[in-house]
């Protein structure tokens, strides 16, 4: 191939480049951002049904009723308790049950879950941990509450004690194989020979290297899960409480309230849940990144 | 004085380790050179405890080391790669050692901050792994192998993965550490040159059968070390880059 040849596939290449970015841009970020245009301006009463012109009304009444700043917290609450109880559990079956997972039974049941979508997962909990479900009916037949009422409320329960079950049973398999990815990926098995060659004991290798070099690395990822369990949906409305509602039941149930006066506020719910959850991803990848 | 007394070791009936025997006075370091697949990493890792020989013994100043586990050992294998902790500083790394042995802090600083001195990484002290060259990684995986004074230092092929250049200036640290802290080391490699230099006794490994020399000179002489033959083709080149009188 000559210089000239050379220079112009290195161009078709380049403009191959620009056009795939484009393409990109139209198919992925177009139709976001067009969302969250549109949704600011129906928040502001610039378009819509009832458009009034632009008002900032509908983003007063949600800021001043306080429901969004407590669902916000809600959801965090949630999110939080979720990831950090199904981290834990993942690192514990990753250090502890390696063997078992990669060619024994234990593999099947604990990636079992991974086939089963959010709605199921959430009516599977709630005929489980319903005061007429299977724990109670065992716990009645074993005679350790004297009626059904007794059983205590772990679905529709102001804790989330339901939603939080449903997450981590979902969360626990995907954090268990990326996990075990790291493991591989970090050379673990051989490092703990070194420390152990060092003088370090197995927990020591656990507390000190396996654990902060798998949360380092699986960091990005965790923080992805944690913002689908903050936006998540379907879960806690089949099994969340009726006075505590995380962001996204609050947004629909204004979406589809028989008022559509509500509808602006609904869409103020979703922009500011949007900005709220970018800021938290921008701030928490530069730290990332300055820890790298 | 590490003693290693018919020391078996086999993998699906096929002998790996086959009645290795072997003293070693403190301080001294015993070059053992072989090729690969000879059974010198099942020796250095038998030693140190991460695998358990079939049959055999091994004492240290009388006592035996085979019921003591690998962390209690103090027989550290240094690994053919680095191997360091990903994520803490090249201090930290060093340090590990120190750490696990509960030292205290004024001490580790003391101790970690002479050592990178010596290892000149003074510079790189609060770098991560990842921001090292290989031969950096190297110096850093070898002080923080001989930073609590081990009873015996195990060295795996420790320079193969380094270019000509750093591999000359680290076995020229090695030895001048290895001196300086009275280092015991079973140094395996199967690079004539690299035994000849680090080596104060030779020993020579084939078919996991060990040969111990009396003396450098009777290692050299040998022709299953493959010297003389080295020594034979450097000369020619020698005379054929040299210009006739």
């Amino acid at each position: 191939m000559t210089i000239s040849e050379q220079r112009l596939s290195n161009r078709t290449k380049a403009g191959a480049g620009v056009y795939l970015r484009a393409v990109f841009l139209l198919l992925a970020v177009l139709p976001v951002a067009g969302g969250l245009l549109y949704g600011l301006a129906y928040s502001f009463g610039v378009t819509g049904a009832l458009a009034t012109g632009f008002t900032l009304q509908h983003w007063q009444e949600v800021l001043s009723s306080g429901a969004l700043l407590h669902a916000l917290a809600y959801s965090l609450y949630i999110a939080i308790t979720a990831i950090t109880t199904a981290t834990a559990a993942a690192l514990v079956l990753t250090l502890y049950f390696q063997k078992s997972l990669r060619s024994g039974s234990l593999s099947y049941f604990l990636y079992l879950p991974l086939t089963i979508p959010a709605m199921v997962m959430g009516f599977l909990v709630f005929q489980l941990l319903t005061k007429s479900g299977l724990v109670s009916r065992v716990v009645y037949g074993l005679g350790w509450i004297s009626e059904l009422q007794d059983f205590p409320s772990l679905v529709h329960d102001s804790l989330g004690f339901g939603i939080i079950l449903a997450h981590v049973l979902m969360a626990v398999p995907f954090l268990t194989l990326l996990f075990l990815a790291i493991y591989r990926e970090q050379n673990l098995e051989q490092l703990q020979e070194v420390s152990t060659n060092l003088g370090g004991s197995k927990s020591y290798f656990i507390r000190h290297i396996a654990i902060p070099t798998i949360l380092k690395t699986a960091a990005p990822n965790l923080l992805l899960y944690f913002i689908f369990i903050l936006g998540s949906y379907e879960i806690p409305l089949l099994i969340g409480s009726q006075q505590h509602r995380m962001v996204s039941v609050l947004a629909v149930q204004k979406f589809q309230r028989f008022n559509l006066l509500d509808i602006p506020q609904g869409y103020a719910i979703s922009v500011a849940f949007t900005l709220f959850v970018l800021l938290l991803l921008s701030i928490s990848f530069k730290k990332l990144q300055r820890h790298g | 004085m590490l003693t290693i007394q018919n020391l078996h070791k086999a993998y699906h009936s096929q002998n790996v380790l086959d009645q290795v025997s072997l003293e070693l006075p403190q301080g001294q370091v015993l070059a053992v050179l072989g090729r690969s697949g000879c059974g010198k990493t099942t020796l250095l890792k038998t030693a140190a405890g991460l695998l358990q020989p079939d049959a055999g013994s091994i004492k240290w100043a009388g006592e035996s080391m085979d019921l003591v586990p690998p962390r209690e050992r103090e027989m550290v294998y240094l690994f053919q790669e680095p191997l360091l902790f990903p994520h803490l500083s090249v201090f930290e790394n060093i340090a590990y050692g120190l750490r696990v042995r509960k030292v205290k802090e004024a001490e580790v600083q003391q101790k970690v901050e002479h050592l990178l001195q010596e290892l000149e990484l003074q510079e790189h002290a609060q770098k991560k792994p990842s921001q090292l060259s290989g031969g950096q990684r190297q110096r850093v995986a070898f002080g923080r192998a001989i930073i609590f004074l081990p009873r015996v230092l195990l060295l795996d092929e420790p320079f193969a993965s380094l270019d000509a250049q750093t591999r000359a200036t680290m076995q020229k640290l090695f030895l001048r550490l290895a001196r300086k802290y009275n280092i015991t080391a079973l140094f395996v490699t199967h690079d004539v040159k690299e035994a000849l230099l680090t080596g104060d006794r030779f020993a020579y490994m084939a078919a996991g059968k060990i040969k111990i020399y009396t003396s450098r000179e009777a290692f050299i002489e040998d022709p299953a070390t493959g010297v003389r033959d080295e020594l034979a083709f450097w000369n020619s080149i020698d005379q054929k880059i040299t210009p006739l009188p």
